[in-house]
C-alpha cells in the first residue's frame, strides 16, 4: 500500500559547511492493514523519518509512493504525537471536530470514539482541566476520527505511568479491532513494539537506516495475555541484543 | 473577588477623601478646594453641558488613535515576528520610535501638519504604534511550532489554521498591547488637546491652569479618570477575563 523510499537525508546546520545525514538507504514496504514498529534508540532520527512520510517534510532524497492510487495529498492521515497537541482554547469535543471538514454530519462518529476511549463525559471540558492520560486518550479520539488510511504514532504513550500506559495499549488494540488501520508506530520500547505490532523493524543510531526487521507471531487475543507477549518479547529481545551488539 | 475586599478598597477611598477634606478645611487655601466644591462643580458643568461636550471630544479623540495605533501596530508587529527579514529591516525604526518623546511627535506634527483633527489623531497614534508593534512581535514569535505541524499533519484549510491555532495564541498579546494602549493613549490625547485642540479634557485643563483654578482642574480630571476606570473595570477587564477563560 505504502512504499518508503529515502536514500538520504541531511540537515544543514548553522555555523557547519559540512550537512549532517540523519536517515540512509531506508527502505519500508507497508501493507493495507498493516501495524509496524519502528525501534531504535532515542536521537536516530526516527521522528524525522516520521515527518518525511506525513509530508511535513518534503526536502529529502528519495519518494515517498502510495500503491492505491491515492496521492501524497489525498491520503487521510492521522498523527498522535509524543505530546497530546491538544489546542487548550477548545474544548474536548472542539478539538476533535476541528480535524473533519463537516463535523456536523460526523456527530455519531465523534460520538462513538469519545464512548470507546471513555471521554464522553468531558466533551465541554477544557485540555488542562484534564490528566495527561485523559489528554492522550482525546489525542487518540482525534487521530481515528478521520478514519485514516494511514495512522502515525510518535511515541504515544512515552512517559506515562505503566498502568495508563498499559491502559491506553489496550485501548489502541480495541479500537484496531474494530477499524482496521495501517499504523506505522515509533517506539524505543520493545516490549511495546511486541505487544502491538504485526512487523518489528529495528534502526541503527544515526544515520538511521533499517537494521533488521522481525514478524510478530500473535494473534490478536493473544496480545492482550501476558504471557504470550513476553514469550514473543523474550525472542524479539535476544535478536535486539544481536542487532545492537 | 469577595465582599470583604470591596469594603476594604470602599474604606481606603472613603478615607483619601476624609484626609483630603480636613487637610483643605485646616489650610483655607484656593489652591487644595475640598472635595464638595470639586463634586459641586462637576454637577454645574454637567448641568451645563459642557462637561459632556468636553468629555466626548476627548473620548472620540482616544477611540479613534486607539482602533489606528492596534490596527498598524498588530499587522507590523505580526510581520516583524514571522519575518526574519522584516524585524532586522525595520528594528532601527522601531527603536527610534520608540525613544522619541510623546510631546516632540506632537510638536512636530503640529509644525509640519498645521493645528487640525487628523493631526491631533495621527500624533497619538504615532506614539503608540511603537509599543503595539513590540508586544504582537513578541506574540508572532513565541507562536507553536507543536500546533502548526498538528494541523498541517491534519491537513487542516488555512482558515482554521488562522481562526483555531494563529489568531487564539495572539489574542493575549492582543489584549495586554490593548489594556496598556488606553492607559498611555488617554494621557497623551490631553497633551495634544492642551498644546493645539479647541475642546475637549485637556483644552478645559489648559484653561483652567490659566486661570489657576484648581477646582476647575480637579473637577475635569476626575471626571475623566472616573471615565476611564468604567471603561477598564466593565469593559477591559470582564473582556481579558473571557480570553483567558480556557487557562483553567
Amino acid at each position: 500500500m505504502l512504499d518508503i523510499q529515502v536514500r538520504n537525508k541531511s540537515f544543514t546546520q548553522s555555523g557547519s559547511e559540512t550537512p549532517l545525514s540523519v536517515l540512509t538507504d531506508i527502505r519500508i514496504q507497508l501493507n493495507e492493514g498493516e501495524f509496524i514498529a519502528l525501534v531504535g534508540p532515542s536521537g536516530c532520527g526516527k521522528s524525522t523519518l516520521l515527518q518525511i512520510i506525513s509530508g511535513l517534510d518534503r526536502d529529502f532524497e528519495g519518494k515517498i509512493s502510495w500503491k492505491n492510487g491515492t496521492s501524497q495529498h489525498s491520503a487521510r492521515l492521522g498523527y498522535v504525537f509524543q505530546n497530546p497537541r491538544l489546542l487548550p482554547w477548545l474544548n474536548l469535543y472542539d478539538n476533535i471536530a476541528l480535524v473533519l471538514d463537516n463535523p456536523l454530519a460526523k456527530q455519531a462518529q465523534i460520538d462513538s470514539l469519545l464512548a470507546a476511549t471513555g471521554l464522553s463525559a468531558f466533551t465541554t471540558y477544557h485540555p488542562a482541566q484534564l490528566s495527561i492520560g485523559m489528554q492522550r486518550r482525546a489525542a487518540l479520539a482525534r487521530a481515528f476520527v478521520i478514519e485514516p488510511s494511514l495512522l502515525i504514532m510518535d511515541e504515544p504513550f512515552v512517559s506515562l505511568d505503566r498502568p495508563t500506559a498499559a491502559q491506553l495499549r489496550e485501548l489502541l488494540l480495541e479500537i484496531l479491532t474494530v477499524k482496521r488501520t495501517t499504523v506505522i508506530f515509533v517506539t524505543h520500547d520493545l516490549h511495546e513494539a511486541t505487544q502491538l505490532a504485526d512487523r518489528i523493524l529495528f534502526l541503527s543510531t544515526s544515520p538511521a537506516k533499517v537494521i533488521g526487521e522481525t514478524p510478530v507471531d500473535l494473534t490478536r487475543d493473544q496480545r492482550r495475555e501476558e504471557t504470550a507477549v513476553n514469550r514473543q518479547y523474550a525472542e524479539k529481545k535476544a535478536l535486539f541484543k544481536h542487532l545492537y551488539r | 473577588m469577595n465582599f470583604t475586599v470591596y469594603i476594604r478598597q470602599f474604606s481606603s477611598i472613603i478615607l483619601l477623601l476624609l484626609v483630603w477634606h480636613i487637610t483643605a478645611i485646616l489650610w483655607q487655601n484656593s489652591m487644595l478646594p475640598p472635595p464638595s466644591s470639586v463634586v459641586q462643580l462637576i454637577w454645574q458643568e454637567m448641568l451645563s453641558g459642557q462637561l459632556w461636550f468636553h468629555l466626548s471630544a476627548t473620548l472620540l479623540r482616544v477611540l479613534i488613535s486607539f482602533i489606528i495605533a492596534m490596527l498598524i501596530g498588530s499587522i507590523i508587529g505580526i510581520l516583524m515576528g514571522r519575518s526574519k527579514i522584516t524585524d532586522q529591516f525595520l528594528d532601527p525604526w522601531l527603536i527610534v520610535f520608540l525613544n522619541i518623546p510623546a510631546l516632540v511627535v506632537i510638536i512636530l506634527a503640529y509644525v509640519w501638519f498645521g493645528l487640525a483633527e487628523l493631526t491631533a489623531i495621527f500624533a497619538i497614534a504615532i506614539n503608540k504604534i511603537p509599543n503595539v508593534i513590540v508586544t504582537m512581535r513578541e506574540g508572532a514569535r513565541t507562536l507553536n511550532e507543536d500546533y502548526d505541524q498538528m494541523a498541517h499533519s491534519f491537513n487542516l484549510s488555512k482558515r482554521k489554521i488562522l481562526i483555531y491555532i494563529t489568531l487564539p495564541q495572539l489574542l493575549p498579546f492582543f489584549a495586554v498591547a490593548a489594556r496598556s494602549g488606553i492607559a498611555l493613549i488617554w494621557k497623551i490625547v490631553l497633551v495634544v488637546e492642551l498644546l493645539g485642540r479647541s475642546n475637549g479634557v485637556g483644552f478645559q485643563l489648559h484653561l483652567y491652569f490659566q486661570l489657576f483654578d484648581v477646582t476647575g482642574i480637579m473637577a475635569y480630571s476626575f471626571s475623566f479618570i472616573l471615565i476611564m476606570l468604567t471603561i477598564e473595570y466593565t469593559l477591559l477587564q470582564p473582556l481579558e477575563r473571557k480570553i483567558n477563560r480556557w487557562r483553567g
